[in-house]
């Protein structure tokens, strides 16, 4: 008999959601005791491991961090407590606290059952885990900084602040990921963020009402206000806002848990299965491609530039436009590329500067060649509207951040030299090698990117039936071989160079070097076929 | 325009597409019809140069599309429009047709005016600065065939050009690819649709199991 849709006895009644996720569970039955407690063993003897190998190293590297946590580096507590939550928050645009698997969203999501009931449980157990958590490591900070001696009373507050923090970064979080407007203004306001973190830190620096008005500035501050200040009134207030933020933004997750779209949980749970996807083939540039789906949306075409009247300009002022429209990563390559530029040429003699110098040049070189990936990413597309080789195409990618690298280096270099941090000779020296130099660089980083982000599937199989270990070795070698090879190149170069008696012949013979290493790979690039 | 001599494609045992021996004249619109998995689209792939052959060969104006350096005089001449738009995600709509214009020596004049009027035409007036993932999937489709006409060429293949089309654009189409026969252009046509063809075709081919079946 048909039902009639104006009768509502002919339906169900609405199921409880808990009954549903009571009946979900006993589909999937969790782990028996005895497995769960071999997963505990051997993640005991896994952390053991971990705890011997950084103890260890903990006499290089300890002194580092504890430099970092000491009074007076506790400038940096406010910004990194901001770059976390900005972390976070960037993070929720795309995954957040609460996702459902696509599974779930087809039928779980789609089922008569309240969907505060589904929501509410996760929401709760990532408070009090993000709560918990935070509490333990804001404890931990309090003791490593021993700013004041340690008290009973300093360890409360800590453990405060950081539950009420943790509390607050969920109910956040959970607002950006229901909500598409605050997620728009999340990836907005990253750039304004991370300035003020640089603000935070040189306010922090400055002390006296400076630092009050950084601490003072945001919920990043209120919780450091009781080890910050000497004054109790202070501390108290910073930690009775931060306990007032959490307790809103805990009613604002109660009231608010059943307020989300499918299609928000739907988005995330394809993003999420492709990551993982990613994550399983060792696939880095899916991960991150997965990560960037939110922006697809909120995306605005701010820059425009005309067509090139030479056909050979075309990829590089593609290239450009791709630049133009993510001024963060630009902003951030020329800094990297300046920065080494001036690390390589004011001190050579230093080992650490030189590696660093030539670390952050192969940096600079893999962010600017980001429009590259896009290419490797769907070679078919060139493949339609371009009418060049896939090799040629890269290389044309290449030329764009070649010029940028040589002209941020030497305007840097030689504001290094107006300041007198940056000898003549050393200037002149870079000036012999910096175009056959930052060729071999670009070049190494275009092989690595052509690549993609997957490790070939034959040399992740090798380590299946592998027990002497040289698999794995073959597969970081994978990874980082061509970084290595630019990394060494550039920083024995400089090296010799700095030791040298004559430095100029030298750095003829290293242009010339340079030139032949990115003649080679120059050809190598052309050879390039799409995969 | 296109010659075409014993154009194979065999995956192991199976002959996508088998020998197949075509010639287009300038001024000529042949349609490539045939029902699903008979080689359609193998064979716009491989005279388009997106395929290798396994056997045979194809020429546009005397260049082969397969042989380097040939192929790059046979680029210029060809354009192709896939059965699925193929864009980069980070450019806009018009981003694409400068991109295009500009690669293939086709940027001076008034390419700004050539943009808008295709694209007015095309009904994507105001999805110009749009980038793919905000479109539609048949406004991808009109941003791919939009970009195959702002550039010269001397033969289009089209490959299913009409699957998620309106009726006003498909129209639209049909004026355009006749318009290309009356500049002395030929078209490459591989459809499923009866009437389109009948529209535009000046011959009709039908394809069976990758082979030509009928004339």
């Amino acid at each position: 008999m048909p039902l009639d849709p104006g009768d509502d006895d002919a339906f169900a009644p609405p199921v409880e959601a808990r009954d549903v996720l009571a009946f979900r569970r006993s589909l999937f039955p969790g782990r028996t005791l005895l497995a769960q407690a071999e997963i505990g063993y051997v993640s005991l003897i896994a952390l053991g491991i971990v705890a011997l190998a950084l103890w260890g190293i903990w006499g290089t590297v300890g002194s580092f961090f504890l430099d970092l946590a000491s009074p007076y580096h506790l400038v940096w507590g406010a910004p990194a407590v901001l770059l976390i939550l900005l972390g976070i928050l960037r993070y929720s645009t795309w995954q957040g606290f609460v996702s459902f698997s696509e599974a779930d969203c087809m039928f779980l999501l789609t089922a008569p059952v309240p969907r505060q009931g589904l929501v509410w449980p996760r929401l709760r157990s990532a408070s009090l885990i993000l709560g918990v958590g935070g509490a333990i490591v804001a404890v931990l900070a309090s003791i490593a900084s021993g700013r004041h001696a340690l008290s009973a009373t300093r360890i409360i507050e800590a453990a405060v602040a950081g539950f009420a923090l943790g509390v607050g970064l969920v109910a956040t979080s959970w607002q950006v990921q229901r909500l598409a407007r605050a997620s728009m203004w999340v990836l907005r306001l990253t750039v304004p963020a991370l300035a003020i973190a640089v603000l935070l830190a040189l306010g922090e620096k400055a002390g006296g009402t400076a630092r009050l008005v950084a601490l003072w500035s945001g919920p990043w501050g209120w919780g450091l206000l009781p080890s910050g200040t000497r004054t109790l009134p202070y501390g108290l207030a910073g930690l009775l806002l931060l306990c007032a933020l959490a307790v809103a933004g805990w009613m604002g997750l109660k009231r608010t848990a059943g307020a989300c779209s499918l299609e928000s949980f739907g988005f995330r749970a394809r993003t999420r299965s492709r990551a993982v996807a990613g994550l399983y083939s060792f696939d880095a540039r899916a991960l991150v491609l997965a990560s960037r789906q939110s922006q697809a949306a909120a995306r605005r075409a701010r820059f425009h530039l005309a067509a090139p009247r030479s056909r050979w300009l075309t990829v590089p002022s593609r290239a450009l436009l791709a630049l133009l429209r993510s001024p963060l990563r630009l902003a951030w390559s020329l800094l990297l590329g300046g920065g080494a530029m001036l690390l390589l040429t004011a001190t050579p003699s230093r080992t650490g500067t030189v590696w660093g110098g030539a670390l952050a040049l192969y940096l600079a070189s893999g962010s600017l060649l980001e429009p590259l990936r896009l290419e490797v990413d769907s070679p078919a597309v060139s493949q339609v509207l371009l009418p060049w080789r896939f090799g040629e195409i890269l290389w044309f990618h290449c030329l764009l951040p070649v010029g940028i690298l040589i002209a941020a280096g030497m305007t840097t270099a030689a504001a290094g030299w107006a300041a007198g941090l940056v000898t003549a000779r050393a200037l002149a020296v870079l000036a012999v090698l910096v175009v056959p130099m930052t060729f071999a660089v670009v070049l190494a980083a275009a092989l690595s990117a052509r690549r993609g982000g997957r490790v070939p599937t034959q040399l992740v199989l090798a380590t299946a039936g592998d027990s002497t270990g040289l698999s794995l070795f073959g597969i970081v070698a994978w990874v980082f071989a061509w970084a290595v090879l630019a990394l060494v190149l550039v920083a024995v170069s400089v090296r010799l160079l700095a030791r040298a008696g004559s430095p100029f012949s030298g750095a003829a013979l290293a242009a010339l070097g340079f030139a032949v290493l990115a003649a080679l790979l120059q050809r190598l690039l052309l050879a390039s076929r799409r995969r | 325009m296109l010659e075409t001599q014993d154009l194979t494609r065999a995956y192991g045992a199976v002959a996508a597409l088998d020998g197949l021996d075509l010639s287009i004249l300038g001024g000529e619109c042949v349609a490539l019809m045939g029902p699903n998995g008979s080689g359609k689209t193998t064979a716009a792939q491989l005279i388009s140069g997106m395929l290798e052959p396994t056997a045979g060969w194809a020429e546009i104006r005397g260049y082969s599309i397969h042989r380097e350096p040939d192929a790059v005089s046979a680029r210029r001449h060809l354009a192709y429009v896939p059965d699925a738009a193929r864009l980069y995600d980070d450019l806009t709509v018009t981003d694409h047709l400068r991109l295009v214009a500009a690669a293939h020596g086709a940027a001076g004049g008034s390419l700004e005016k050539r943009c808008e009027k295709l694209l007015k035409r095309l009904g994507l007036e105001d999805r110009s600065q749009f980038f793919p993932p905000q479109l539609s999937r048949g406004m991808r489709q009109k941003t791919a065939i939009a970009c195959a006409l702002i550039r010269p060429f001397s033969l289009l293949v089209l490959d299913e050009p009409v699957v998620g089309l309106d009726t006003s654009s498909i129209d639209v189409l049909g004026d355009m690819i006749r318009e290309a026969l009356a500049a002395g252009q030929a078209v490459l046509l591989m459809t499923h649709s009866d009437a389109f063809a009948a529209s535009v075709a000046t011959r009709i081919l039908h394809l069976e199991d990758g082979h030509l079946v009928g004339r």
